[in-house]
């Protein structure tokens, strides 16, 4: 229909300078108010078929702030920076979920980097982590968004290439092994190395971070990660106003923008005030195992110096934090 | 199966209410470190381990499955038959389990009730050599068999907790075996598993 009006306004345009003599032999041309009118329809309707192609920007542009849009990267930011836009999100969490929260930005500890350990032979599929991770992390409530998946497999072989994600029968089955899968904190992490705009970056303490901020959300990360821990916040987390987590992270629990990456950070606001992990609390079967791989004498460093450790996706060098054990 | 989950869910919720006990300094304690690189935690006396231990048998003793008027479970406690018998007659134990005992089965490899359970009022446990047991260290008795569990245990890579991985910080809590195993019927109970994550989509 537009193609047909321009068509036929520029077919006029090609008569407009014999159209303006009365003696005319164009029966079409020669009424100007008809061609105005046409003009005016053809312009109304490019008009129209631009602002309805850009009509769902509307709510994007809504979202945005001119704070949000002129931050700096987080790794630029004063702590007089921080504190405004601490207080921004939390005044913008209250004002769009009802609740009241607290944001804060732990600094690494020194001398501290993390690693984890989860024992195969223990973990009963249950996906109390799954869970306990939802809650923690502010994830949307109607799509049952987490940062763990559990894999059940066939006891022989451990290939979660053949693993189930959906199994909904009571566990455990006898025979197979169940297998959490999360973000593995690679020390050599091709999601960072992907990153055009440095969002995402290697903490001192090992965990990998993102400012959700300085995210654009092209999602290059999620293609380079060989464990698919990566996941793209396709729309604003709806989340009950008494479901809220109260204890935020700047760049970890708080909630996310619409648009952005996110991924598991080992709950970075709690273990870097001494705390667990929310998955480790979580697990009824104890099978998770967290600590400080610099200190020779804590937990993670026994298991991995007295147990059987493989770590997923070798080949693909990632050298990550994250360890499988089975107990002997 | 749902019999078996039934039962533990039992035993785990009824017969062992844990007692938030402190730990006994007079016994190995857990995971026996002191506080990391002498921070100020280990001044103040932080980053102990609170390991939960079981209930004291005066505590525990025979569900009867009758409630008193105020709603709570009668109990009756183990020295009210067991102080009595106290000869080694098997047939007596024998009628003993049929009659009192019908919610425990006995499944953990060829076990009897003398493996574990010390005479004469059955209050306490012994060792395979006869050394008395308290119950609070009821993971020393486990760990004569299952000695690579306690040595995890021990090391921490066995069992839940939560509290501070860093005990500069804070305490840690743990649980203990019969926290989460059944020792008559050891098997893990089924459970129903939490609702998986399901990735977003564009609506």
């Amino acid at each position: 229909m537009d193609d047909e009006t321009r068509k036929s306004l520029q077919d006029e345009a090609v008569d407009d300078p014999g159209s303006d003599n009365p003696g005319s032999d164009d029966p079409g041309s020669d009424n100007p108010t008809r061609r105005r009118m046409l003009k005016a329809a053809g312009a109304t309707a490019w008009f129209g078929a631009l602002g309805y192609s850009l009509w769902p920007m509307r709510k994007y542009i809504k979202n945005l702030d001119q704070d949000e849009l002129l931050r700096d990267h987080y790794k630029e930011l004063s702590v007089a920076d921080k504190k405004r836009i601490f207080a921004a999100i939390e005044k913008k969490t209250e004002r769009e979920y009802g609740a009241k929260v607290r944001v804060s930005d732990p600094p690494p500890m020194p001398g501290v980097k993390y690693g984890y350990a989860l024992n195969l032979t223990t973990c009963i599929g249950c996906r109390k982590c799954v869970e306990a991770c939802r809650v923690e992390n502010n994830h949307d409530r109607t799509d049952m968004q987490s940062y763990i998946r559990v894999f059940e497999i066939e006891n022989m072989g451990l290939d979660i290439s053949k693993g189930r994600l959906d199994y909904d029968h009571p566990v455990p089955v006898k025979g197979r092994r169940y297998f959490p899968v999360q973000c593995q904190h690679c020390d050599n992490p091709p999601c960072v190395s992907v990153c055009p705009t440095k969002a995402t970056w290697k903490e001192p303490d090992g965990i990998v971070a993102i400012d959700y901020s300085w995210c654009i959300g092209c999602r290059y990360c999620a293609a380079a990660c060989p464990y698919q821990a990566r996941f793209f916040n396709w729309r604003k987390p709806r989340i009950p106003a008494n479901e809220v987590n109260p204890d935020q992270g700047y760049l970890s629990n708080r909630v996310r923008p619409v648009g952005v990456m996110e991924k598991c950070h080992f709950c970075l606001h709690r273990v870097r005030r001494g705390k667990f992990p929310a998955c480790l609390e979580a697990c009824p079967a104890g099978a998770r195992v967290f600590g400080n791989l610099r200190d020779p004498k804590s937990e993670i460093r026994w298991v991995l110096e007295n147990r059987r450790v493989f770590i997923l996706k070798e080949e693909q060098a990632t050298k990550p934090s994250f360890f499988y054990f089975l107990a002997e | 199966m749902t019999g078996l989950a039934t039962r533990a869910l039992v035993v785990i919720t009824v017969v062992y209410p844990v007692l938030g006990c402190t730990d006994n300094p007079s016994r190995p304690k857990p995971v026996t470190r002191g506080a990391q690189s002498g921070g100020v935690g280990a001044l103040l006396g932080k980053g102990r381990i609170r390991a939960a231990r079981p209930a004291s048998a005066m505590v525990l003793g025979l569900v009867t499955g009758k409630r008193d008027g105020q709603g709570r479970p009668v109990r009756v406690a183990c020295q009210t038959c067991h102080q009595k018998i106290v000869s080694a007659n098997a047939d007596v134990y024998r009628k003993a389990d049929a009659s009192f005992h019908a919610n425990i089965k006995l499944r953990h490899g060829r076990k009897t009730c003398r493996t574990c359970h010390r005479l004469p009022y059955f209050t306490d446990f012994n060792l395979a050599d006869g050394t008395p047991v308290p119950h609070g260290d009821v993971k020393i008795l486990c760990g004569q068999c299952h000695a690579r569990r306690l040595l995890e245990y021990e090391n921490g890579a066995h069992g839940g907790m939560t509290g501070y991985w860093d005990r500069r910080q804070g305490e840690r809590q743990r649980n203990h075996c019969l926290d989460c195993h059944n020792p008559h019927s050891p098997g893990i109970p089924l459970v129903r598993p939490a609702p998986r994550a399901r990735n977003r989509r564009l609506r």
